[in-house]
């Protein structure tokens, strides 16, 4: 994913944070702004934006304690949720001490009520900003998709950060078919939410059964791109086989059997994220998936949120 | 809007998916905070505050109610333990705390010295249980295999009703359940300030004085716990039960004052409102006489208390006669007695549909080859009948398509004149489509042919034959009225081909298991949508309520020893614990019939409350155990019985009550309604 579509200028950045209330600085520890907390809508960001919105800016003050862009310390709460949508984010930030500016980006996802499907996060990114005091740093994050973002930061000696955390999203090919020239966004729709035992049995798919010609998602054609993420809550490895296929416009399939797609190993500790990215380089567009895993021993739960991508 | 502050231990373990779904569905706001010990910063959305500084107290304030959720056994020392600080804070300006199922045991040592004096709780102790816990239900244990025995039921003294909701205080950690019990003088000496809320209360339970479920401390609430375990999330594919509990969350935000922004409906639905078990020692006779006297009662009920219960109407016995004991072929049976006392129910279906109390729907296992599949169950229907209609569009004798044409194409690509002369055009969902080629793939005049079920014109043939036997039988539609709606055969709702040839035919739902054609192995077994609409059209998740199976020797209600282990209640809901209902029968009645209603009950809330789906039952295997001569009447233990000599229990009277009495003390978050009401409610939280 290119990053030409961040221009954000210095001058920019400054009118950004700069236009925060000074007095704020010396009464509180943080200040920010959430887009999606003050209930903006999209489109108005949209039509300032063009392809990226911003879903956060503002300061705070970093010191040895874990703490999130917001200065909120409690590793249970996100920076930012509901960024289904967006496959690339962006923080720019100014530190204002000489003190390395230690980060972690964690990502995670949520079931049909929104709440996680376990608590903990994924790191997707770590490490250490080092530039000398009143520097700018800019970070790409480049594993998109996920529900929810939390970015933690600390410090050996304290010092204020400023930050903007921007999103880019993809606008889909205009289409003669949809009779407007208007650009639309291409949406990232969930599919399935899962919770699964895994055992050592073979061509088994995600519900347990082991009838070949059974798929898992259904009605999917619209989509590119899968992303499926979730969580192993055991040690073994669990090696996963997808399989794809179509159908006709009645939603029967056009033969039987199915074209594998992907294979691979989810590995990682005891309730630890997964992330596995379905793609050919054409994009996808079946109408249907059987997703196939079995642990190299034993028996652990799996579970499993899959959302596509137009 | 109305706000509340839900309070876990952490926030690995415990999952909020339940509790989030039931307010989100009520339209209440919510956040989320965790803390542990006494000594621990409670961590929330906007940082870290002291257990028991005023930060905290403040930030309470921004809610309408705090709810502490809490699931540890008394033998540990978890739990919400910092909220043992919060029991003080009783201002006005302070919103009420609800406590579920708070661990306050002696082994958690923290609270020893910060629990209030006048606290009137005798301390969980596990090496005392026989003084300090009243343990539930004959001791049943509390693994997840057994998860069917709720504890007892309840009574309110509030509202002075006996609920039969699943109810327990205390996790013992040898998995036995338990009630707290009381301190009579503390209580006494709290006056206004102490309430006694419910205690377990049942006929054949007997508990200490001071055994109690629910208790108001000041301003502070006491209930009973809400989950078995917080890990579960959810999903779109099936119930989880896991709300098994649910009632007290409600109840909960009722004592807090907390108002929902609408209510949610209770419905039920029926499938096979006429039917007939060929194996049962009762005559067909019988039979229907139950189920007319019952839909008699049925109907009034719902008329009283604006429940609409939708009706599967086994379609398919006049073109298809697979069965006959389908309802076309029962209100046309040869036998004159059986007839009348057929029509006699007949009649009471067609007056409540037009009416509106009981509104029924097509619901088809004639399709497929095997008599049971519904929509789409098999590949191809081989000597498929279809009706002879000539006012139709796809019945005999029009010359129709019976699967797709050779070639389709979108239209908007299509080059001009590319098509063939027989072109026709096709809509399915959002494509365009015209398709040509139908050589040899058209029914010409006949009645009789081999149809391959996977295709919008096969769905069309067949949704299009069984309203009009409907209308034959004298329903004025065949999708349930203004709901617009139907409760499939074998939860199979076909596919995008069977969903969209319902909604040219006036559906604008139905109900769906998530494999929506998988009962047999030829199927092809297609999903439902993740939010189960697809273009507008409903897809409900199924919830069977149904107490006993149809079985070799017939069905018998709440126990018959004689009974195959399918057809009574006590081995379809896995009632029994140990032996405490079977080998202590008929004196077990009571115990039998408890447990049955709490899990029938809680079902059913679990399904309307969380998962906005269709609850359901079959009449004949359920009904089969009442009395003959009264069939509606309450249970009543071993003072009625039914025809077999057991203890008389219509499962459906039973569950409509209880469920009228759990409304009438919920009424500002749930009411009878109709399965209109639920698509509302989907689409306002779902869309």
């Amino acid at each position: 994913m290119a990053d030409d579509g961040f221009r954000i200028t210095r001058r920019e950045m400054l009118k950004y944070l700069l236009g925060a209330p000074a007095g704020l600085l010396t009464l509180s520890k943080s200040y920010g702004v959430s887009m999606a907390a003050l209930g903006f809508p999209l489109e108005a960001d949209l039509e300032l934006s063009q392809d990226r919105v911003i879903l956060w800016q503002g300061y705070t003050t970093v010191d040895t304690t874990w703490r999130d862009l917001r200065g909120n310390p409690g590793a249970e709460f996100p920076t930012v949720q509901q960024t289904t949508l967006y496959p690339l984010l962006n923080w720019a930030g100014y530190k204002t001490s000489n003190s390395p500016l230690n980060f972690r980006v964690l990502g995670r996802s949520v079931d049909q009520s929104g709440a996680p499907l376990l608590g903990n996060w994924r790191t997707i990114q770590a490490g250490s900003i080092n530039t000398p005091a009143h520097r700018w740093f800019r970070l790409l994050i480049q594993e998109g998709y996920w529900d929810e973002y939390r970015i933690e930061l600390s410090s050996s000696t304290p010092q204020q950060v400023f930050s903007q955390l921007t999103a880019r999203f993809d606008y889909l090919p205009r289409s003669p078919a949809a009779g407007t020239d208007k650009k639309q966004v291409a949406s990232v729709d969930t599919l399935l939410v899962w919770a699964y035992i895994v055992d050592t049995t073979p061509e088994k798919d995600l519900f347990g059964r082991t009838s070949a010609d059974l798929p898992v998602i259904d009605h999917v054609g619209a989509y590119r791109l899968l992303v499926w993420t979730g969580v192993k809550r055991g040690e073994a490895d669990i090696a996963y086989t997808v399989k794809a296929r179509s159908t006709d416009f009645s939603g029967a399939p056009l033969g039987s059997g199915w074209l594998v797609i992907s294979t691979g190993l989810i590995t990682g500790a005891p309730n630890s994220w997964y992330r596995v990215v379905i793609s050919q380089p054409d994009g996808l567009f079946y109408d249907q998936y059987r997703i196939c895993a079995q642990t190299a021993s034993g028996i652990q739960e799996l579970r499993a949120k899959i959302v596509g991508v137009r | 809007m109305t706000k509340v502050l839900l309070v876990f231990e952490h926030g690995v373990w415990m999952n909020p998916s339940v509790f989030a779904t039931i307010l989100r569905n009520l339209g209440i706001d919510f956040q989320l905070a965790y803390v542990g010990s006494v000594t621990d910063a409670v961590r929330t959305d906007r940082g870290r505050y002291g257990a028991a500084s005023a930060a905290i107290r403040n930030y309470f304030r921004n809610f309408n109610a705090v709810f502490v959720m809490e699931r540890a056994p008394i033998t540990t020392a978890y739990g919400v333990r910092a909220a043992v600080h919060w029991l003080r804070w009783n201002e006005p300006d302070d919103p009420p705390i609800v406590y579920f199922g708070w661990n306050f045991s002696t082994v958690n040592r923290e609270l020893d010295t910060l629990l209030p004096a006048d606290f009137p709780f005798i301390r969980p102790d596990p090496n005392n249980l026989a003084d300090t816990v009243a343990i539930a239900d004959n001791g049943v244990p509390f693994a997840s295999e057994f998860t069917q025995r709720f504890g007892t039921s309840v009574y309110l003294l509030r509202e002075g009703k006996r609920l039969y909701v699943p109810t327990y205080n205390i996790y013992t950690g040898d998995n036995r359940l338990g009630y707290w019990r009381l301190d009579m003088n503390k209580h006494a000496s709290l006056g206004t300030h102490g309430e006694i809320l419910a205690i377990p209360d049942h006929p054949d339970e007997s508990y200490p004085h001071n055994a109690i479920a629910a208790y108001r401390y000041r301003n502070r609430y006491l209930l009973p716990a809400t989950a078995q375990s917080f890990g579960y999330i959810i999903t779109t594919r099936d119930a989880i039960p896991n709300a098994t509990y649910l009632f007290w969350f409600l109840y909960g935000l009722k004592l807090a004052g907390v108002a929902p922004r609408w209510a949610l409906p209770i419905h039920l639905e029926t499938d096979h409102p006429l039917e007939v078990l060929s194996n049962s020692v009762l005559s067909y006779r019988q039979q229907i006489e139950i189920e007319r006297d019952v839909f008699a009662w049925l109907n009034d009920f719902c008329r009283a208390t604006g429940l609409v219960v939708c009706n599967g109407v086994r379609v398919g016995g006049r073109d298809r006669a697979i069965h006959s004991l389908f309802h076309w072929n029962l209100i046309h049976h040869s036998n004159p007695e059986i007839r009348t006392v057929a029509q006699q129910l007949h009649q009471i279906l067609i007056q409540g549909h037009i009416r509106g109390t009981l509104p029924c729907g097509v619901h088809d296992h004639s399709i497929t080859n095997n008599n049971t599949r519904g929509y789409w169950g098999d590949h191809v229907h081989y000597n498929f009948r279809r009706h002879i209609n000539p006012h139709s569009l796809y019945g005999a004798p029009h010359d129709v398509p019976r699967m797709h044409g050779r070639y389709q194409c979108a239209r908007h690509v299509l080059p001009p004149d590319a098509a063939g002369s027989d072109a026709r055009r096709t809509i399915m969902g959002d494509a365009d489509i015209l398709e040509w080629g139908f050589e040899g793939r058209m029914t010409g005049s006949a009645v009789q042919f081999d149809l391959p079920m996977g295709s919008v014109h096969a769905a069309r043939i067949i949704i299009e034959s069984e309203i009009d036997e409907m209308r034959a039988m004298g329903f004025p539609d065949g999708h349930c009225g203004e709901h617009r709606y139907t409760n499939t055969a074998a939860n199979n709702a076909g596919g995008e081909c069977y969903w969209q040839a319902a909604k040219e035919m006036g559906f604008k739902g139905m109900r769906s298991a998530y494999h929506c054609n998988a009962n047999g192995g030829a199927a092809v077994n297609k999903t439902v949508p993740y939010n189960r609409i697809w273009n507008g059209f409903h897809l409900l998740m199924d919830c069977s309520l149904d107490s006993a199976q149809v079985s070799p020797l017939g069905c018998w209600g709440l126990y018959d020893p004689r009974c195959p282990t399918s057809g009574h209640a006590v081995a379809v809901l896995n009632l029994d614990y140990n032996g405490d209902i079977i080998n202590e029968y008929p004196n077990s009645v009571w115990r039998a019939y408890r447990r049955a209603m709490c899990r029938l009950l809680s079902d059913w809330l679990m399904v309307c409350v969380v998962f906005l789906g269709a609850p359901y039952i079959h009449p004949v295997p359920t009904w089969m155990g009442v009395s003959l001569s009264q069939p509606v009447a309450r249970f009543s233990g071993l003072n009625i019985l039914n025809a077999a000599g057991t203890p008389h229990f219509n499962p459906t009277v039973e569950m409509l009550e209880c469920m009228r009495d759990i409304i009438s003390v919920l009424s500002n978050y749930l009411f009878f309604g109709s399965v209109s009401d639920v698509i509302k409610a989907r689409e306002r939280v779902i869309g």
